[in-house]
């Protein structure tokens, strides 16, 4: 059996090899896989975190803002699909992970509960483990949190490691969330997440991809209240045969939404890489604003890339803009570099680092960015 | 006798299928400080990024020698690393590189040593305040969020730390106010008479000149050097404009 | 027989499950082995042009309708061969023209006795004259320029045969199968090694001449260091009585060679647009579109450009102006093979009262295309809040020695654009209509000026629609 994940909300020529990604052998891995332990830290007061069963979970799913399954446009062949809790891997995803039945972690914060200290939430795969993990992360009204969830392995080691995390922030809530994949070069790695917004509410999502050989990572963020931002960071890094396929999804629903999606990679041997970022303006979102960006830097010629950056509107009042480059590194950033005496190898590593360090200094735990240096070290 | 630092000889140079300049030739003694200047379009910009090595400008005729060496097909970094130097009109922004490790990165490979970084902090520390720049610039990233002025400080915050021989100045004073022209004068005096280099100062304004000693003036008419003369020829520009030499350039092409 | 096969087909289709195909759906079709043996007969077609159709035919039943982009749902397929064979009808009086159409030359200020002989096939109008004293200019330099049949069985027939539907096979997609099947009328030409065409080919003139819009046929060479600007008839806005253009263009620019082909569309607005149009650029070539698409009631055209020489070069600057009851979906595809090879795409598009605006597109950098650049920049203007617009840009890049950039925008008419031109006396609906002029100011300047003009005239038109 094969799941189609990260699915295009509006599809293209089929031919492209876009339209979606595949997850081969999903049986195989549904035989192997089961339920992994994860730590947290620093949960103060106004915090909480239990295992719940899929009952509750799916009544808290079900008590966040109007998540209604989607399919329509009039004129057009179906675009979206229909997910009663949107994510960017999908549906297919959510029935694969729903066949596991595992619990669901829950982390609740409290109405107007602020803790400073971020939590740390890390996953340990250990060896050659075929694991997955489903967490609700619940930021009740004007509360706030900054979370920080990391994955790790032995350095060679080979798996699955799948994670699923459906975010709800209730209306003026915040949440600083930075997800780090640094997993044993032979992983399979799912990772997706659904985030429905309410009025005013703040997600800031970093998200660093750098270990395992093939990766998937979707986002669909559901800005349902007015106000509502989103701004996220994605840097990857992918190398040998490696591959990632990537969809995130703003879908601007409420009035007065921002959005401001960064993406930022790096390629390496015949690494293959996959992207899809939507700017969704929803009829209603008038004075919404979306942006997004995206540069891959191709440093083999075996790479390969595709992009491809949708703006879908049908609202009138709106701004959105898209800038994407790809390739080696251009001709004036070398020069600039050369007139200081600094080589096009030197200058390439300088860049990958500062694109990674872009997205590394948003994450507020000195403890987690010295690992992250760490794990570059020994990588790279 | 002065000691020779850059040779440049009948210098053709195009950018695609165009011809910019045309057979150029131009002497720089060490230590000494020649100013560039020219109409819009004279091809000024294209001789600083010729002679620092701008893969775009492709050099069809002539030579470039730099302290004995032939460099007219070394790359940027190497012609960097023999110690010449660009001050951009427009430097690069770099999200993610602090100025500090950018700086570090390129000592490095200047010398193939690691570079001691307590010497390099004070040094960067008393360079900046010559500048009147926020210490906290070192750790922001290249050029991102700079105003015009702050990019130029950057520049020749460069240069002060690099140690060139020679540096090449573009336009290094347009868009600044006076304030700011002042501490960049400040900074290539610095340059000029404390470390002993050699300029090429590319201006079509004088603001920047005042507080330097000049030794040549050259003026580049559409792509050809139709003059060179003292510091005087400064104050004669500012004066009279380029009516002159323009006119002359016109009556030497038509022979 | 043939019939007996297609069944079989049919089926097999049908038990195909795969789980990456996703809503395929099959139409009933309605064309026959006989209608299109008809064509050949009335055409006097060679046997491999009778042999070509019927092969062309068993492919279009065999394949699917896309299952991506607008919704052809309104399109009767059983009734395709009455498209197909509704050009006979083309004699329909000027009553039978859609009002829309009507008004829009009433606007366009075309004198009525004009626009009484548009509407009769045979007819002489001025135009006419026009054509045929460029035809002979350009004769003198050893230019062919001929109606597709002629061509197909006159001195140019292994030419045309070496060329036809080379550059789209059939097996592309079920439009260009059915174009294979059904094609008539259309335009060859070809222009001579070094020869310049001063003055841009048109070919509006023959197509109503001979009343055979829906599934012409158009094959140009360049032949190399030639250069040549041709413009696609569709100034004059066509009407049709039939509702389904399936039209195949195939454009080869040689070695150093240039062509920009420039198209105003303004098919009336029951129509099916499902044009195909592709160039191949030789070494050195330099292949230009200029597409302005304003009809229709739905479209999916993407001229595709494939940069197959060293050096060739493509630029495509378009407008898509979707108003009421629209569906435009459109774009182009640049496919780099070449060394040195780059791409320039510019397109702007408008959606209002409720039409639908795609902008798609690809860009794909084979391994081979060291040094290519591409550039995409796409724009669109949404004028109210019942009307959509979408932008689905590919980029696949297989090589790291390449440049690739991409810039889109979405917006609207700035509030402080229209107040400043209503403090210097404009009236806000004139103001609104000279932002969007202005807006496709960088597709109208691609345009010889008379175009240009027209086509600021159709925008004004639908401006003030709806």
């Amino acid at each position: 059996m094969n799941i189609t994940v990260n699915r295009l909300p509006d599809l293209t020529w089929n031919r492209l090899g876009m339209n979606y990604g595949v997850i081969r052998d999903a049986d195989n891995l549904l035989r192997q896989a089961a339920g992994i332990d994860t730590t947290q830290e620093g949960l103060e007061a106004g915090v909480s975190y239990r295992r719940i069963g899929r009952e509750e979970a799916q009544r808290i799913l079900d008590a966040a803002p109007a998540q209604v399954p989607e399919k329509i446009v009039a004129g057009k062949l179906p675009i979206y699909h229909a997910q009663r809790f949107a994510t960017g891997l999908g549906g297919d995803y959510d029935a694969f992970v729903a066949g596991l039945g595992l619990d669901t972690e829950l982390l609740e914060v409290a109405a107007g509960e602020r803790p400073e200290a971020p939590v740390l939430w890390h996953v340990d795969f250990y060896d050659s483990s075929c694991a997955v993990t489903q967490q609700i992360i619940h930021v009740g009204k004007n509360a706030s949190l900054t979370l920080i969830m990391d994955y790790s392995s032995a350095p060679e080691a080979c798996g699955f490691a799948g994670i699923s995390t459906k975010v709800i922030l209730e209306d003026g809530a915040r949440l600083h969330l930075s997800k780090v994949q640094m997993l044993g070069r032979g992983y399979l790695h799912t990772d997706d997440l659904g985030a429905s917004l309410g009025a005013g509410a703040d997600l800031i999502f970093n998200q660093l991809e750098l270990g395992g050989e093939d990766v998937y990572v979707g986002a669909q963020v559901e800005q349902i209240g007015d106000k509502s931002r989103f701004t996220s960071r994605l840097a990857y890094l992918t190398r040998k045969k490696g591959s990632i396929d990537i969809t995130y999804n703003a879908v601007q629903r409420g009035r007065k939404t921002e959005s401001d999606m960064s993406f930022d990679g790096v390629l390496y041997d015949s690494a293959k890489k996959i992207w899809r970022g939507t700017i969704d303006f929803r009829n209603g979102s008038a004075g919404s604003v979306g942006h997004e960006n995206e540069n891959v830097l191709m440093l083999s010629e075996d790479a390969e890339n595709k992009s491809m950056p949708l703006i879908l509107c049908e609202e009138e009042d709106v701004e959105g803009q898209h800038g994407s480059s790809i390739g080696r590194l251009a001709d004036d950033i070398l020069f600039y570099f050369g007139t200081r005496g600094i080589d096009e190898r030197a200058a390439e590593e300088m860049m990958v680092d500062a694109r990674i360090g872009t997205v590394t200094r948003e994450i507020p735990d000195a403890g987690v960015r010295e690992r992250i240096g760490s794990f570059l070290q020994r990588t790279v | 006798m002065a000691e020779q630092l850059l040779q440049v000889r009948n210098l053709n140079v195009s950018v695609e299928d165009t011809e910019l300049l045309h057979g150029v030739s131009l002497d720089v003694n060490a230590g000494e400080t020649h100013v560039l200047m020219g109409p819009n379009g004279a091809g000024k910009s294209t001789l600083g990024y010729t002679l620092m090595g701008n893969p775009a400008y492709h050099v069809t005729g002539g030579s470039i020698v730099f302290d004995g060496e032939d460099i007219t097909g070394l790359s940027a970094d190497k012609r960097a690393q023999r110690g010449m130097f660009l001050s951009f009109q427009t430097p690069l922004e770099v999200p993610g590189l602090t100025l500090s490790a950018f700086l570090l990165s390129a000592m490095r490979q200047k010398t193939g040593k690691p570079v001691k970084i307590f010497a390099f902090q004070k040094e960067l520390e008393e360079t900046m305040r010559l500048l009147h720049m926020d210490p906290s610039f070192a750790e922001r990233d290249l050029n991102v969020g700079l105003s015009g002025g702050e990019k130029k400080k950057a520049e020749i915050l460069q240069l002060l730390m690099l140690r060139p021989k020679f540096a090449i100045l573009d336009e290094t004073d347009s868009g600044l106010d006076v304030d700011a022209v002042r501490t960049v004068s400040a900074g290539i005096e610095e340059y000029q008479k404390k470390r002993g280099g050699a300029l090429l100062v590319i201006t079509h304004s004088t603001r920047i000149l005042e507080a330097l000693s000049v030794d040549y003036t050259h003026v580049l008419v559409k792509g050809r050097l139709v003059y060179t003369g003292g510091p005087e020829l400064v104050d004669d520009i500012n004066e009279h404009g380029f009516e002159r030499f323009e006119a002359a350039s016109a009556a030497e092409k038509k022979q | 027989m043939a019939k007996a096969k297609i069944q079989e087909v049919d089926r097999s289709l049908y038990d195909f499950k795969d789980d990456e195909s996703h809503g395929f759906y099959r139409m009933e079709e309605g064309l026959t082995a006989d209608i299109v043996g008809q064509i050949s007969d009335e055409k006097h077609d060679p046997d491999w042009m009778r042999e070509w159709r019927l092969y062309c035919l068993d492919l279009y039943n065999q394949m699917s309708v896309p299952d991506w982009g607008p919704s052809i749902e309104g399109l009767d397929m059983d009734r395709i061969s009455s498209y197909v064979r509704s050009k006979s009808d083309m004699k329909g009086d000027w009553k039978e023209v859609p009002d829309e159409i009507k008004n829009t030359f009433e606007k366009l200020g075309i004198p009525q006795a004009e626009r009484e002989s548009l509407a009769g096939v045979g007819a002489q109008y001025d135009s006419e004259l026009v054509y045929h004293n460029l035809q002979e200019d350009v004769a003198k330099q050893g230019v062919v320029y001929t109606g597709f049949e002629e061509a197909v069985t006159g001195e140019y027939s292994d030419m045309v045969k070496e060329y036809f539907m080379k550059l789209v096979p059939p097996t592309d997609h079920k439009f260009a199968a059915l174009h294979g099947a059904v094609w008539s009328g259309g335009s060859f030409v070809y222009v001579p090694k070094g020869v310049h065409v001063e003055i841009p080919l048109q070919s509006y003139f023959r197509l109503n001449a001979k009343g055979a819009g829906q599934f012409e046929h158009t094959l140009i060479i360049v032949d190399e260091g030639a250069d040549l600007h041709f413009i696609e008839g569709c100034s004059a806005p066509k009407w049709n009585v039939a509702n389904l253009h399936a039209g195949c263009v195939e454009l080869y620019v040689k070695k150093n060679a240039r062509l920009r082909y420039s198209t105003i569309e303004n098919w009336s607005k029951n129509m099916y647009n499902l044009n195909t149009k592709r160039a191949l650029v030789e070494e050195g070539g330099r292949m230009e579109w200029v597409s302005g698409s304003f009809g229709s009631h739905v479209s999916y055209l993407y001229p595709t450009t494939i940069l197959k020489g060293d050096h060739s070069h493509c630029e495509f600057t378009g407008i898509t102006f979707a108003g009421k009851g629209q569906n435009l979906d459109t774009g182009a595809k640049m496919i780099h093979i070449g060394k040195d090879t780059s791409s320039f795409i510019d397109t702007k598009s408008i959606s209002k009262s409720g039409g639908i605006s795609t902008y798609r597109s690809a860009v794909v950098i084979e391994k081979s295309a060291e040094n290519a650049k591409a550039s995409v920049s796409c724009a669109s203007l949404m004028l109210d809040s019942k009307s959509r617009s979408d932008t689905i840009p590919a980029m696949t890049v297989k090589t790291n020695k390449a440049d690739v950039g991409h810039e889109a925008k979405i917006g609207r008419i700035s509030d402080e654009a229209v107040f400043y031109l209503m403090s210097r006396g404009i009236s806000e609906s004139e103001a609104r209509a000279m932002i969007v002029s202005g807006f496709a100011n960088p597709v109208s300047k691609e345009l010889p000026l008379e175009y240009a003009a027209e086509m600021n005239n159709l925008i004004r038109l639908e401006m003030e629609n709806g």
